[in-house]
Formats: structure tokens, sequence, C-alpha cells
């Protein structure tokens, strides 16, 4: 079922804007068919995380093409111009961003210089989220965001905010494993494989290539050890980031112009609310407010114009002024 | 890579002084070795073959010659054309050196065999005599990591190799030290699936080398209150694991879960089921082991409706109640779930 700010919604009254057979109509039905609620405050929210979860897709592919190399940690490379090898405490050679580069030069450089690269399946995968947040949200706010990357196995910026776990659906751009718990001990690197679901039935690994579930059983039973007994297999946990999370930083990063505004004030339980309209049409209610931020938030709406609200930051704002106005 | 470390790592083992004693149980190759370095060694080796090449046979086999010396003499080995006159022990380690390494320019899933099968048993103990004689010089190069990576990797897997977990850990924090790949190590080390030699790792906890004990909460993070951000109390955490072992290890379940996974692995996990009855399990499958009556597989089927964190929480209180009193114990675990749940005010799904 969806739920968009607390009411069902069916999925034609939401998916007019994508192609019948697209992936966002695929994910709209197998979520409204579902037994698990999605719950969204907005449907700008269900929108963002459809468009994330296609350029995923989309970020899968540009690495499959991009000429990058599959190599073990030991032997993993990159592009000098962009990053310096830095072990942690395992020992792993990841790629430190350099000081002075951007986040997003240095990430659509392994894409568009993929020659030059080399890494594990692990790093792909974080590599993968990268660029697709990249292609989702605005340059700026994506250098802000992942100022400091360190690409090394699973390691990823906390922005990202990813967490994979059983679940109860699978969608396309969701974090597969393939276990293959017969790995033979002398290719342990083949213990398993990182994957993407590209929604077509087909599954992205580092290594590995596109491939179905059954190609890549197959090709990780290649590596098992002699006389296994146990076949490779799709484990029923998904990984994906924070949609809500890096929504915020698309959605709600700009400052909204207040038009007009409404003030509430419960006596009896001490809390105030305000209500913003914006001049863009949308508003936002603001409550269990102190009576301190509530008499700041009257102060600001009642004495200056024009005011600005940064849902993200969470600032209400006036444009520069001259200072000692309340004297004259 | 690892050049440099290389260096680092045979210059400490030159400057060593060899006990007089232990100089008498020393291959001589050992003790060129390890009074004057790596191409001293190859240059006597050359020598004495030159001259005798029946003796410098002999001397490589020494009995107590040490893996690291056969691994540096390889090249010299190959040019003498003596690989059939070494021992069957130099012989199988040498094929296994050459399996290992040939792989590098061979990925094909068929050249995955060792080509010494037939020889199962020496295999077993050649594996042991290399890491046991030639972990202490660990670092000597990739090609020299990669062997022992491997051998680690195959005592602990198909030979399920316990013994030999101690020289494993100290390998594994002595790399994290020198910043040295560890990841297979870390991977072969879990794959033993022996919980009890978790301890090996816990004891790191509290280790005064802030890398130690940092990898050390990282490896057993699984475990309900290691914090890997906490880098204060080392006693504490290491109290806390104890505590943890010795409540759940007959019911831990290994579910293989590595670093290539996920950046927060959960290698085991605590089989309720098994918990809850106070039943040993297969730690491979999670399965209670031995054969469950009717009652029980009744009392099992009801405890298994429950959500997960209940059944944690009333499979905690059936241990501890068990080791308080068997009497006690027998009489709760046939009380009706519904019943307990109530008592422990714990609520459940259904």
């Amino acid at each position: 079922m969806i739920k968009i700010a607390g009411t069902a919604v069916s999925p034609s009254s939401i998916d007019g804007q994508w192609p019948s057979g697209s992936i966002e109509r695929g994910i709209i039905d197998s979520m409204a068919t579902s037994e698990a609620v999605y719950d969204y405050d907005s449907l700008d929210l269900l929108q963002f995380e459809l468009k994330l979860r296609t350029n995923i897709i989309a970020a899968s592919k540009d690495l499959a093409q991009s000429g990058v190399k599959f190599a073990g940690f030991s032997d993993s490379r990159c592009n000098s111009d962009y990053w310096h090898f830095k072990a942690n405490e395992f020992g792993l050679k990841g790629f430190q961003l350099k000081q002075g580069v951007k986040p997003y030069t240095a990430i659509t450089d392994i894409i568009t210089n993929g020659s030059k690269y080399a890494f594990e399946c692990a790093t792909a995968m974080v590599i993968v989220y990268y660029n697709a947040v990249l292609k989702t949200l605005p340059e700026d706010t994506f250098n802000k965001l992942f100022a400091g990357i360190y690409l090394n196995g699973w390691n990823r910026d906390e922005d990202l905010r990813f967490t994979s776990e059983k679940r109860v659906d699978y969608f396309p751009g969701d974090y597969r494993y393939f276990k293959n718990p017969d790995v033979n001990p002398r290719t342990s690197e083949w213990q398993g494989e990182n994957v993407i679901d590209l929604g077509d039935g087909t599954y992205y690994g580092h290594g590995i290539g596109i491939q179905t579930a059954d190609q890549m059983i197959a090709a990780l039973n290649g590596y098992r050890k002699p006389g296994a007994t146990k076949s490779a297999y799709l484990m029923d946990m998904a990984g994906y980031p924070d949609f809500k999370y890096l929504a915020m930083h698309e959605l709600y990063a700009a400052e909204r112009e207040v038009q007009d505004y409404q003030v509430g004030w419960w006596h009896d339980t001490k809390h105030g609310a305000v209500v913003l309209h914006f001049n863009d049409g949308g508003d936002l209610q603001i409550g269990s407010l102190t009576y301190a931020d509530y008499m700041s938030f009257v102060d600001t709406l009642r004495n200056e114009k024009p005011v600005y609200y940064n849902q993200l930051q969470k600032v209400l704002s006036s444009l520069k002024e001259p200072v000692g106005e309340g004297e004259t | 890579m690892h050049d440099d470390d290389d260096d680092d790592g045979i210059e400490e083992e030159n400057d060593m002084t060899i006990p007089i004693e232990n100089q008498e149980r020393m291959a001589l190759l050992d003790q060129v070795r390890l009074k004057d370095g790596n191409d001293k060694l190859k240059k006597v080796f050359q020598e004495s073959a030159a001259q005798d090449k029946e003796a410098a046979v002999n001397s490589l086999n020494h009995e107590d010659l040490q893996f690291t010396s056969l691994f540096l003499l390889r090249d010299e080995i190959e040019k003498l054309a003596i690989l059939e006159q070494l021992s069957e022990r130099n012989q199988i380690a040498m094929e296994i050196v050459k399996d290992v390494l040939s792989r590098e320019n061979d990925t094909s899933p068929a050249s995955c065999r060792l080509p010494i099968c037939d020889h199962i048993q020496m295999v077993h103990s050649v594996l042991r005599w290399m890491l046991e004689t030639g972990s202490k010089d660990d670092g000597l190069s990739s090609e020299y990591i990669q062997v022992l990576d491997t051998t680690v990797s195959l005592l602990t897997t198909l030979f399920r190799d316990d013994m030999v977990l101690p020289i494993i850990a100290d390998l594994i924090f002595t790399r994290a030290e020198r910043e040295l790949f560890n990841y297979h190590l870390i991977w072969a080390f879990f794959e033993a699936r022996e919980p009890y030699t978790l301890d090996l790792i816990a004891n790191r906890l509290r280790s005064p080398r802030v890398k130690e004990a940092k990898l050390a909460r990282r490896l057993l993070a699984f475990v309900p209150g290691i914090d890997v951000h906490k880098d204060t109390e080392g006693e504490q955490q290491y109290r806390t694991f104890q505590h943890w072992l010795e409540e759940n290890s007959p019911f831990l379940h290994y579910r293989g879960e590595s670093f290539q996974e996920t950046s927060k692995p959960v290698p085991y996990d605590v089989a309720l089921k098994g918990k809850y009855l106070g039943r040993s399990v297969s730690v491979d499958s999670g399965e209670i082991l031995s054969p469950l009556t009717k009652e029980e597989d009744q009392i099992l089927e009801e405890f298994d409706k429950d959500d997960e964190d209940v059944k944690a929480t009333i499979a905690s209180s059936s241990e501890m109640t068990r080791y308080q009193s068997l009497e006690d114990w027998d009489t709760l675990v046939r009380r009706p779930l519904k019943e307990r749940r109530k008592v422990e005010k714990l609520g459940g799904s259904r």
C-alpha cells in the first residue's frame, strides 16, 4: 500500500507522468500491491525515490561500460589526479579524495576515465550509489554532502545513510548479495558477489558484469571447493540509501519566500504552532514550539519583509538590511 | 605496495641475535638468512650447490628448515633442477607455492585445484609447517603474503584446523599495525567456525595499542555492548564479551557474513530455539543437535510464532532461570508462552 500524507493512494492517481512498462510504474505497482505500507509525507518524496532508483540503475550501467577493471585490494588503482591511496585498519588500499578536488569531479572521472581504475566489488557498489546521487542532486549539494569521500570496500559517507536488512519486497535499484557458501578457499574473493538489481531480471556485479540470477549463481558455483554441496544463492536482504533524507537536500535545500502565515498558541499545553504559506503555493506547519521560539517566529513574520524559510536548515531569515532600522 | 614494508621486515630479522642453544637446532640455511640476510642466503646456497649439489639438497631437506628459506630459494631450486631430490615436505610446499602464484595469470575456475590432493594428510602437515615456521616473516613480499593467506584459508576451511588460529590472530593484528593486507586472514579466521576462539580477538579489546584495540572492536562489533567508537573501556568491553560468550556459546550459529558483504558483518548469531530449550546447536546450520520430544517440538512451535526481539528476551530469561535452578526452569518452560509473556510484561506479536 502507498500512503501520501497519511492517505492511501491508488497507482493510477500518481503514475501518470511515467510511461506504461517503465521502471517507475513497476515500482509503484509493486508498492501498491504489497502488504507493507510505503508511507511518504508528500508525493515529492516518492517521486525523488523513483528518480534516485532509476539513476542507480543508470549508474550501474555507466560503471559496467566505463572500462573499469576488477582487482583485489592489493592491486587496486586509481587516477592520481584526483585520488591518493590510503590504507585502513584491514590494510586495504582505498582511494582518498585529494585536497582541493571536488567530489563531483572525482566520481565523474571514474566513469569517464574508467581504464585508470581497478577495484573490487564492494567499492564498486559504493561508487554506483555516489554516481546515482550525483545524477540526482544539484552539483553544489553533492559536493557539500560528500566533501571527504574515501572509497574503500563498504566504507561510505554517513550522508548516504546506507542500510541493508531483510525485506518483504525488493525493488529495482536495491543492493543485493549472491552468497557462495562453499567457495574454494584458494579463491576466497569469490565468496559472494555484491550486485545492483537492474529491474529487468538482471543484476550488475563488478567483475561478473550484467547477468541474470541464474548466470550469477552459475559463475559463483564455478569457484566452489572440490566436493562442494551448497550452491551459491541470492540472499533475502536488500540495501539502499536513505531516500527521504537525500530528498530533503534536493527538495528543501532552497530558501522559500513566505507569502503569509497563521499562528496559534495553546495556553493549556503551553505550546505554539506556525503555518507558513509560501509563494510557490506550498505550505508548512511547524508545531510544538516553546513560547520563546513561538515569539521569535511571530516577531520575524510580523516585522520583516521579505521573509524566507529553509526547511533543511530550519532557518527563518530576512534579507540583508541596514542596522538600527528600529530607531527611525 | 609491500616493497617498502618488506625491506623493513627483513632488517628487523637481520638485527636479531640467535641464541646459541637455538643455533644448534636451527638449519644452517636459516642461520645464514637470519644473521646475514636474504641475499647472503641465496649466495651461500648457490656456492654450496656449485661445490656439492647433494650437500645443498641436504641442507634444504634439513628437518628444522623454516619455510621462509625454502620460499626464498625457489628460483635457485628451479635453476638447479633439484625439485625431485627434495623431501616430500619441500616438494609439496613448492607445489603449493607454485599453484598459488600461478593463479595470478590464470583466473579460470578450473585452475582452483590443488594438484596434490592424493597426499591430503601430508598436505595438511606441510601447510601447518609453512604457517608455523613462515608466519614470523610475514610481509616479506606481496607474493609471500599471498602464499600465507592461501595457506591459512586452506587450513581453516578445508582442514578445519583450529590449532593454528592463535597464529592467525597474531598475523591479523601485526598486519594491522603495519597497515598490511589482512582481509583474507580475517575471513579465514572466522571461517574456522569455532566460537570459543573469538577470545583470541577479544583479548585485544584490552590492548594499550590503539590500532589493535580498535580492530578488535570492529571485528567483535556484532556482540551486543561492544562499541567500535568507545576506545576507553577496553576492560569493560572484554568483560561484556566474556559474559556474552559464556551465555551463548552453545547456541552460536555461523552465518558467514564478511566484510565483503557489509561494513558491519554479523558472523555469528544466537540460535534462539536452542537457547530457549538449553540445547546445543550446530554451528553450521543453527539447528538443535539432539532429537526433540513431541512436547519440545510443540513448545518450539509456539515460541517460533513470536517476534525476534521477544524471542531473544524470552530465550535469555530461560537461560538465566536454567542457570539458577533446573527445577524452576523445567516448570517455567512448560508454561504457555502467553502466560510467560504476561509475567515478563513483554507483549508479543500475537
